[in-house]
């Protein structure tokens, strides 16, 4: 109700205004500014050059076979689940905890 | 975006950016008008600046609420007493301007976040997350500000005997 009422009587009060040359005196403004540059922005070639040299160093150091000893680790992580420790478990628990941080933390810089 | 695109952005979001400004500066339009021209000059000089993050519109009202904030704290510094009092037009109709001074009137009982609030929310139609970028605050406080200075426009509302239902 009391929303309805404040909605209510800013919306009556919404005016048109009128042009009055505003544009026109802003315009005649402009003429003696420098005009603006194409906006050029530098992300995707970073990002490109980034891939490039992280694929490079990814096939000189033999990242292949890391990846896939790793992957084998994780899976002897699972096979001996039931040899889990409190520890073990809480660092896991905080990992996560803290790669939702990082990935949040990415998205609200995003956004501003 | 080139000068051609930009002089199409200045015709579309004139009208609503200077109603924005010309009730945060509670009437005053000479002044708003000001505000309005420091913006969009601030907006075609850092053009380049202007990123796909947010709408065109969002970034100008973002660059109007900071040359707003600049000129209040100047204001407030050269001038003892408040400068900001309610101003009528003199060539305004009657009515019009009576119309005007009841919202003018509404708006002093808020304070400059909660005026910004609730102006951008009801009257230019902004979601929270647009207030939230244009006035530099988490969407929760903007919620909060718009909590309150709902409050004090209804108690205002009900003091004046303007209250519906």
């Amino acid at each position: 109700m009391k929303e309805d009422n404040v909605k209510a009587f800013l919306n009556s009060h919404k005016e048109t205004l009128p042009e009055d040359g505003f544009n026109a005196r802003l315009f005649n403004t402009l003429d003696f500014l420098p005009q603006p540059k194409r906006s050029t922005s530098k992300s995707p070639l970073i990002i490109g050059i980034s891939s490039g040299i992280g694929f490079l160093l990814f096939v000189l150091f033999g990242g292949y076979s890391v990846l896939l000893n790793g992957l084998s680790s994780i899976g002897q992580v699972f096979v001996n689940i039931h040899a889990l420790t409190p520890d073990v478990l809480t660092a896991c628990i905080m990992l996560g905890l803290a790669f939702i941080a990082l990935i949040r933390f990415a998205a609200h810089s995003y956004n501003n | 975006m080139n000068r051609k695109e930009f002089e199409l952005q200045v015709q579309i979001n004139q009208e609503p950016l200077r109603r924005f400004l010309r009730n945060l500066c509670r009437g005053d339009a000479a002044l708003a008008d000001d505000i309005a021209q420091e913006a969009f000059i601030k907006a075609f000089l850092h053009l380049e600046t202007f990123g796909d993050r947010s709408t065109f519109s969002t970034w100008l009202f973002r660059i109007a609420y900071n040359c707003f904030c600049d000129n209040k704290r100047a204001a407030e510094r050269y001038s003892p007493v408040e400068v900001e009092k309610l101003t009528v037009i003199a060539s305004e109709k009657a009515d019009q301007a009576f119309d005007h001074q009841e919202l003018y009137l509404a708006m002093d009982q808020l304070n400059t976040k909660e005026r910004t609030a609730l102006l951008l929310f009801y009257m230019e139609e902004k979601s929270l997350k647009e207030i939230a970028v244009i006035a530099r605050m988490p969407v929760n406080t903007v919620k909060a500000h718009l909590s309150r200075g709902r409050l004090h426009v209804s108690e205002h509302l009900k003091a004046i005997g303007h209250e519906r239902g």
